[in-house]
């Protein structure tokens, strides 16, 4: 497991989460012991196909989970705090100030009926108690009148109107942050009126605003066209040297993983498979169900004649494989694989892997 | 000299917009403007291109799905594209066609075994019921499903099983030409391996010719042999798969290629990053199309639009000058085998 | 190859299974789904346990005899018993509404199918034909209809048939504009199917469901006018053992022999009030899965 340093260092730490999800067909066990931590400062990858929980893991993080999902073991720890127990208004204010997360399809993310400028001073205004201190972290005036002075000596709190003014100040602010053309214009805008890379910035915009600790982005690049996506990740790549946050990034293209993130935990069947550095993840892939990805992704930069296949189909959550989730599929599976879950092992350089083929124990 | 199996030129599709009490013709989404192209026999033409680049629009358009404004279909020689009945059903035969979505290219109420042989029976390509079912079992094996798989419907297949089906389904016909639209899109990774294994095997048995559309670059440089590269309705350039991704001279091209997040983390590489959205076809930019986002557009660009032409055998472009572009991905790297 | 699911039900078992399921739940749907079973037996085996002839055994001394042991519902002005007429006249009535809502649910497909999937003039004349037969009352046309073709039992139904139509079409064509923007009918056409099979094999029967239940509801309608209309003095003749035609007769004697308009109104209202609710329970059932 993680060392002493590792913990320090961890702004986010997921420990052994289990999750079912009950249905008419049977439980359906998305999760299975997923365990990871995300450094602070760090963009940490999650990879994996359709199916594997990826999205289930961040929805579980934000508590933002269906009502049929309940998870049945585990701790998720960000900052110290344990996510998993906390009350509705308790993740209520999390969510608000410390985690935000961006979705694939701005198009339902965005509220079609309210303009860009309404929805992100919503956000704003959400927490108006501490807009004085958010302005003064974007540095940006703000004067307080009479009434308002409080006597205390804490930061001023606001009257309502100001609040606005505040409020809209910020809004520009952020939405030129994402480097959006005309800031004022945009907020004047609705959803529909603007193209869909400009959407992912609203949405990214709407995240920054809380000047999160940890930032979720759900395969925010998938809806998009190759040109804009470029422009998507050049700014994230920038949003990432300018912010102390950490980021948590969800896809299935290894090519945006290898472009943004620091590590990667890649995920099969709800368990982490395989953890690294990315360099260290692409040179050395050590978990097969890893190296058969790599190798059926058609690369541009190799010549591949015929794309390496990996046999059979993702198992059914409800009836999962015994012992190693993904053994039935595995060109090297042998006995224990069968019996016995493979734990995530460190084996040097940062690099865990869940797999009986490393580690004590091998054939 | 390999034959030229399909040609196609000055395709346009114009869609026209009404608006107003009176319903009047207000302007057009010209989807497709102008596209010339040119597929030889046993080959795989990429078509690539992004949203809003007309490149699906163009394969509807060459099976008559949609009825193109204007230009010309020449299949082996013959022009298509104002053929009617009899005529044309015999043509469209030859055509097979695999689109992007297998949740709803089939009939729900459908077994396989009457999806495969419907268009058997229909075209009275064989004699009897059992030939076709023979035929149909052959296929199905064929695309890598069993044949007690004839008797079930598609809402029990997960859709890498409904592809296969798909293109069991464009085989039915014996064709010659087959446009494959997204056909991977929708699915995994792993299973999309499987279907372009399954496609490139396919192509060699039945000396199949492939018009294969996709945003993909990765899957189009992986299936393709001639790639052309289609923005706001027109092909940008169109050139041997090599060039394209290696050597282009178009800066669309270029800025594509190099948009592309490649997965290895190892290679640093400049970028070109466009500037801006893409026009919207309703309102195409005069002259150039691209003269909105290019980097190296000048005043002539607005004036004149710049003719497909071929600056060596088999390159074609679309630009009025002759730019030297670095490699948008690194030579050094382009030669490591697998 | 792991496959999805074991089964190999062809969709429209699973769903007639699951609207089954569905429809037992619902208390009130369930009576009246109840009573409609009940209803259809009575028509279908109602002239073998009691002979026909009652209808024409005339006996003129028993005439207008209440409600008794003997006649449970008492007698009619010809002497006949009730009870008997009653359930006699379930097949006419039942037979004569799903006559006529087959007959529309046929005409009404079919027309409403190729109108929406082929569109261009047909689409046009078809559309302003159907609007001319909504400008008119369905009631007032019918009976303009009925009394143009003069008496008799099977010119009301054809009356009835004329008038009916248009709703199913206009229902089916709004389906198959959708419809046929689906990629599965782009696949038929590209593989060279003609239009007519598309439409007649694979259209029709994914639309047909709401029109199917479309029509259950107007089951209760259609009986309502067909006896409203044989009240009227229109189809069936005197000694016909038909509910609209009884209350007619009946209406003469209404303060001698309440029971003989009582009753044969009882019955109608029972019956339709059933299919209705069927009807909307089968409705509210498929409905949402309709919206697909």
């Amino acid at each position: 497991m993680s060392s002493a340093t590792e913990k320090n260092d961890a702004l986010l730490q997921v420990n052994n989460v289990r999750l079912d999800f009950h249905t008419y067909a049977g439980e359906v066990k998305a999760l299975d012991g997923v365990t990871f931590l995300v450094k602070k400062g760090e963009a940490l990858g999650l990879v994996g196909e359709s199916g594997c929980g990826k999205s289930v893991t961040a929805l579980t993080i934000v508590g933002l989970l269906p009502e049929n999902a309940s998870v049945t073991e585990g701790e998720i720890l960000l900052a110290g705090e344990n996510l998993l127990a906390m009350t509705h208004d308790q993740i209520r204010k999390v969510r608000a100030n410390k985690i935000a997360m961006v979705f694939q399809d701005p198009t339902t993310f965005l509220n079609p009926v309210l303009t860009i400028g309404e929805q992100l001073e919503e956000v704003f205004l959400l927490n108006s108690e501490r807009l004085a201190n958010v302005a003064a972290e974007r540095k940006i005036e703000v004067e307080a009148g009479k009434e308002e002075q409080d006597t205390s000596g804490a930061a001023p709190k606001l009257a309502r109107s100001r609040q606005k003014k505040v409020a809209k100040a910020l809004s520009i602010d952020v939405l030129s942050q994402v480097r959006l053309a005309d800031p004022e214009r945009t907020l004047k805008q609705y959803p529909h009126e603007l193209s869909g890379g400009m959407r992912q910035r609203c949405m990214i915009a709407m995240a920054l605003a809380r000047n999160p600790l940890l930032f979720i982005a759900d395969e925010i690049t998938t809806a998009l066209d190759v040109t804009i996506q470029a422009q998507i990740l050049e700014l994230l790549r920038e949003l990432k040297t300018q912010l102390s946050g950490s980021t948590l990034l969800i896809t299935h293209d290894l090519g945006v993983v290898a472009e943004l993130c620091d590590r990667v935990a890649v995920m099969y069947a709800g368990n982490i498979i395989e953890l690294a550095d990315v360099k260290e993840l692409f040179a050395n892939p050590l978990h097969p169900y890893t190296q058969g990805l790599m190798r059926a992704i058609p690369m541009i930069d190799r010549r591949m004649e015929r794309l390496e296949t990996i046999p059979g189909s993702v198992p059914d959550l409800i009836y999962p494989p015994s012992g190693c989730r993904f053994h039935p599929r595995c060109p090297f599976a042998f006995e224990k694989c069968k019996l016995e879950k493979p734990e995530l092992l460190h084996v040097g350089k940062g690099h865990t892997v869940a797999c009986h083929l490393y580690g004590e124990g091998k054939a | 000299m390999t034959k030229t199996v399909l040609e196609i030129k000055g395709l346009k599709k114009w869609f026209p917009i009404t608006g107003g009490i009176l319903g009047r013709v207000r302007g057009y989404v010209k989807a497709v403007d102008g596209v010339d192209l040119e597929i030889k026999e046993g080959e795989t033409y990429g078509l690539v291109g992004e949203s809003g680049s007309g490149k699906t629009t163009v394969g509807r358009c060459i099976l008559r799905l949609i009825e193109p404004t204007a230009g010309e279909i020449i299949y082996r020689g013959q022009e298509i594209t104002k053929l009617k009945g009899e005529a044309f059903r015999r043509v469209r035969r030859k055509f097979g066609i695999v689109f992007q979505d297998p949740y709803a290219s089939l009939d729900p109420r459908q077994t396989i075994k009457g999806a495969l042989t419907e268009p058997m029976k229909y075209h009275k390509i064989l004699e009897s019921d059992e030939e076709a079912v023979e035929k149909a079992k052959d296929l199905i094996k064929r695309v890598g499903l069993n044949e007690d798989h004839l008797y079930r419907f598609p809402h029990e297949f997960s859709g890498g099983q409904r592809q296969r089906i798909a293109v069991a389904r464009a085989l039915t016909t014996d064709p010659d030409v087959v446009i494959l639209d997204e056909p991977t899109s929708f699915l995994d990774v792993s299973v999309q391996a499987q279907i372009l294994n399954l496609l490139s095997d396919l192509q060699k048995e039945f000396n199949l010719t492939y018009l294969f559309i996709s945003h993909n670059l990765s899957v189009i440089e992986h299936m393709s042999n001639r790639v052309g590269v289609m923005y706001l309705g027109a092909i940008m350039e169109a050139a041997d798969k090599e060039i394209i991704y290696r050597r282009p001279e178009h800066p669309y091209t270029h800025a594509l290629i190099s948009a592309l997040p490649i997965p290895n983390p190892a290679l640093t590489r400049e970028r070109v990053i466009l500037s801006g959205d893409v026009p919207s076809p309703v309102d195409i930019p005069s002259g150039c199309r691209f003269r909105t986002r290019c980097p190296y557009a000048t005043d002539y660009c607005k004036e004149k639009e710049p003719p497909l032409v071929a600056r060596q055998p088999g390159h074609l472009i679309s630009c009025h000058y002759e730019l030297k572009l670095s490699a948008p991905i690194p030579l050094a790297e382009a030669s490591r085998k697998t | 190859m792991a496959l999805q699911r074991p089964s190999s039900w062809s969709p429209a078992i699973a769903e007639l299974k699951f609207a089954l399921h569905l429809l037992l739940q619902n208390k009130v749907v369930l009576v009246g789904t109840v009573i409609s079973v009940g209803v259809l037996i009575t028509a279908a085996i109602g002239p073998i346990i009691i002979s026909p002839e009652v209808a024409t055994s005339i006996y003129l001394p028993g005439r207008l005899d209440p409600p008794s042991s003997a006649h449970w519902l008492g007698t009619d002005d010809y002497g006949r018993d009730l009870l008997q007429i009653i359930i006699l006249s379930t097949r006419l009535d039942i037979s004569a509404a799903l006559i006529i809502v087959g007959a529309d649910l046929l005409i009404g497909v079919l027309l409403g199918a190729f109108s929406g999937f082929v569109g261009g003039k047909f689409d046009e004349v078809m559309m302003r034909i159907t609007d001319i037969f909504f400008s008119i009352p369905g009631l007032v046309l019918a009976l303009a209809v009925a009394a143009a073709l003069g008496r008799g039992l099977n010119n009301l139904i054809v009356a009835i048939i004329i008038v009916g139509w248009p709703g199913y079409t206009r229902i089916l064509r709004g389906l198959v504009l959708a419809e046929k923007e689906r990629l599965y009918v782009d696949a038929l056409r590209s593989l060279g199917i003609g239009r007519f099979r598309i439409i007649l094999r694979h259209v029709i029967p994914n639309t047909i469901y709401p029109v199917l239940v479309q029509s259950t509801l107007d089951l209760g309608g259609i009986i309502l006018t067909f006896a409203g209309l044989s009240f009227l003095g229109f189809g069936a003749t005197a000694l016909t053992p038909e509910l609209g035609r009884l209350i007619t007769t009946g209406q003469s004697y209404i303060f001698q022999a309440p029971w003989l308009v009582a009753f044969p109104g009882l019955a109608i209202l029972i019956i339709s009030l059933a299919f209705n609710l069927m009807g909307d329970g089968i409705r509210d059932v498929l409905d949402p899965r309709l919206r697909r």
